[in-house]
């Protein structure tokens, strides 16, 4: 499974759950897959995909919120796995697309291919942790992981691959993003 | 200070480390910078030379011409050592400037504490009665005391005279400048040594109970340069400051290294009681000047951030307001969503704040994404960092919060602010508010009187241009 067909899988079974998808390939290819207004495409900051969606998780304890990671991003910002588990939300769910490699700039390989990344969140304290790597294991595991309480991680094992040129740059300005997402999320201006 | 507050406040210095009181009148020994007069405070306030002036007024003090009172056996005395030195000034090859210097230094060191014989004889009487214990007139031997007497000197000086302590490292001159631009200084200069003000300032500091403290006198030693270089206007670098120390330790014969902590402490305490002692007497007139907050000058273009401080340099250790206050203001300009990393020059306000839902984060640009999502998520976030946390915040200030326009406060404490700080914290401090207008984020430095304008001032721009907005937060602005 590649991390398109991973993020396609995830979209489909998501209702009015927000999203913050880290930056490169994993915002273009949720964007592509299912654009909503409840998705916050993070296209700089990398690693911070995951302390937005704790802000956000803890400012509004009745809307679940994915976070689509990728293992480079998680790699940039492991501090935010015993934060989360600190703070605890219940209605945080951490989903790491891990393909080993930075998939954005050309493949260079991560850590996580010798570093299991779901037993540092274990270790952390994450209450749900689960890893897959085919995509029936993601659909069979999904209802788990939106259904249980949190903080949940999953890491999706992936093969490197996208459709580079087809997948677009997120077309949407930062503050349209901002802005929408705020208008469902929080109901105010 | 005059000589008989040096004596008075270097007994106190000496019995809290329980050296020999005798050793005050090592305290006494820079007035031989009366001549020349045109290098009034420059020959014997300077740390480097202090060594050379130890060990001629070690020799000198408690001889046996000295202590009979004889000074023309002591003047022929002090001229067969000249000449001695002199003789090996012949011999000193011309090229050697720095053995030339030694011994010059040592003959006017001689030269100068026996023909000032009688004077410091007379002070060394009227002293014993000032303080009130007869051991202050009979001149003390050790040379740690004397060195902790002598410090004394210039550390209490800094009040009345700006002093170029660490010539020849550095020229720039120690003073309490800040303090100065808070009292009515003419009239200090003027009227603090009337018979009426210093009497009753020698007895209020003389009975302080802080002198209990009981004090290491190396770690003292220490204590007494340490200030000296913070207190200097630019900073003395701290190498200055250091090879200070270590010349003058290794003169003592100390070579381990001393942990001052406790004699830093009391000398901070020491120095905000003096402080606090003379504003008292010499409060600056005020004036009905109406206080302008730079919240109130019209914009001239909003992508310019507002400029840094006011011309006036602020108080020293302001009262500041409480933790409480501060949170209580915070509040009402409607900030609900608290996250950052601890900085100490707030502490109080942490605390406070865990009991209002604080979101600790593990690193500073975490918090600026964690106050993101709290603002996606309906909330007005404040990130609490220290300014060394700024630096490690760019990228998620500039590829997020500015550049999704996330309007939110960063609270930043100001370490190394003025350049007095440990090293780690001084070329920050010197940059923070660079970096901000570099990421043309707006932000103005808390001034104690007008922190509850400059909160609604944060809280309105920041919406009004849905950006980030910064307050810089001094030491001692929040306690």
């Amino acid at each position: 499974m590649m991390r398109e067909e991973a993020i396609q899988v995830i979209l489909e079974r998501l209702d009015r759950e927000i999203v913050i998808a880290a930056n490169g390939f994993i915002s273009r290819e949720t964007m592509v897959a299912r654009d909503r207004t409840e998705n916050f495409y993070m296209i700089g900051s990398m690693g911070l995909a995951p302390s937005i969606g704790l802000g956000l998780a803890l400012s509004r304890p009745e809307r679940r919120v994915v976070v689509l990671d990728g293992d480079g991003n998680l790699l940039m910002n492991l501090g935010v796995l015993p934060t989360a588990s600190f703070h605890a939300p219940p209605n945080f769910i951490h989903i790491v697309l891990d393909n080993s490699a930075h998939g954005s700039t050309g493949n260079q390989p991560t850590f996580s291919a010798k570093v299991p990344l779901e037993q540092m969140a274990k270790a952390a304290g994450y209450r749900l942790v689960y890893r897959v790597a085919r995509r029936e294991e993601l659909e069979a595991v999904l209802p788990l992981l939106l259904g249980g309480p949190g903080p949940a991680f999953l890491l999706v094992q992936l093969e490197i691959g996208d459709r580079r040129e087809e997948i677009p740059r997120v077309s949407l300005h930062p503050e349209a993003i901002a802005a929408r997402l705020r208008q469902v999320a929080a109901g105010s201006d | 200070m005059d000589w008989g507050t040096h004596a008075i406040l270097a007994t106190k210095l000496l019995k809290s480390c329980g050296l020999d009181p005798g050793a005050a009148i090592y305290a006494s020994l820079p007035i031989i910078d009366r001549q020349p007069t045109h290098y009034h405070g420059v020959y014997a306030h300077t740390l480097d030379n202090f060594r050379d002036f130890l060990d001629v007024a070690l020799e000198v003090f408690p001889s046996g011409e000295f202590t009979r009172r004889d000074f023309g056996a002591l003047h022929d005395r002090k001229e067969s050592a000249i000449q001695e030195l002199e003789a090996h000034l012949d011999i000193l090859p011309v090229s050697d400037e720095k053995g030339w210097h030694l011994v010059e230094r040592k003959i006017y060191a001689l030269r100068r504490i026996v023909e000032e014989a009688p004077v410091f004889a007379h002070h060394l009487e009227m002293a014993a009665t000032l303080v009130g214990d007869p051991q202050v007139g009979r001149p003390g031997t050790d040379r740690l005391a004397a060195a902790v007497s002598l410090l004394s000197h210039p550390y209490f000086d800094v009040w009345i005279n700006p002093i170029q302590f660490f010539l020849p490292d550095c020229a720039f001159a120690s003073a309490r400048w800040d303090f100065w631009t808070a009292i009515d200084f003419m009239k200090f200069r003027g009227e603090f040594y009337r018979e009426e003000h210093i009497t009753r300032f020698r007895a209020q500091i003389g009975e302080h109970p802080l002198w209990n403290t009981p004090l290491e006198p190396e770690p003292l030693v220490k204590s007494l340069i340490i200030p000296m270089g913070d207190m200097a206007a630019p900073t003395v670098p701290y190498e200055a400051v250091d090879w200070g120390i270590r010349r003058f330790l290794r003169y003592l014969g100390i070579d381990q290294y001393q942990r001052a902590i406790k004699e830093i402490e009391f000398c901070h305490r020491l120095e905000e009681e003096i402080d606090r002692l003379i504003l008292q007497d010499f409060p600056r007139p005020t004036f009905a000047a109406p206080v302008v907050t730079r919240s109130r000058r019209p914009q001239m273009d909003q992508t310019v951030p507002d400029r840094g401080r006011p011309a006036a340099r602020p108080q020293p250790r302001a009262t500041g307001v409480t933790a409480h206050e501060f949170v209580r203001l915070l509040m009402e300009a409607g900030f609900d969503f608290f996250t950052g990393v601890p900085c100490s020059l707030m502490k109080g306000l942490f605390t406070l704040l865990a009991e209002h839902g604080y979101v600790q984060a593990a690193r500073e640009d975490a918090a600026v994404g964690m106050a993101t999502g709290a603002y996606l998520g309906g909330k007005q976030p404040v990130v609490l960092m220290q300014n060394s946390g700024l630096g490690q915040s760019l990228d998620s200030l500039s590829s997020l919060a500015l550049l999704y326009r996330i309007p939110c406060l960063l609270l930043i404490g100001w370490r190394g602010y003025g350049g007095k700080d440990a090293p780690e914290h001084l070329l920050t401090g010197q940059i923070t508010p660079t970096l901000l207008e570099t990421l043309r984020i707006p932000y103005q430095i808390l001034e104690e009187e007008t922190i509850p304008q400059a909160i609604r001032w944060a809280a309105d721009r920041m919406k009004q241009d849905r950006t980030p907005v910064a307050l810089l937060l001094r030491k001692g602005i929040v306690t």
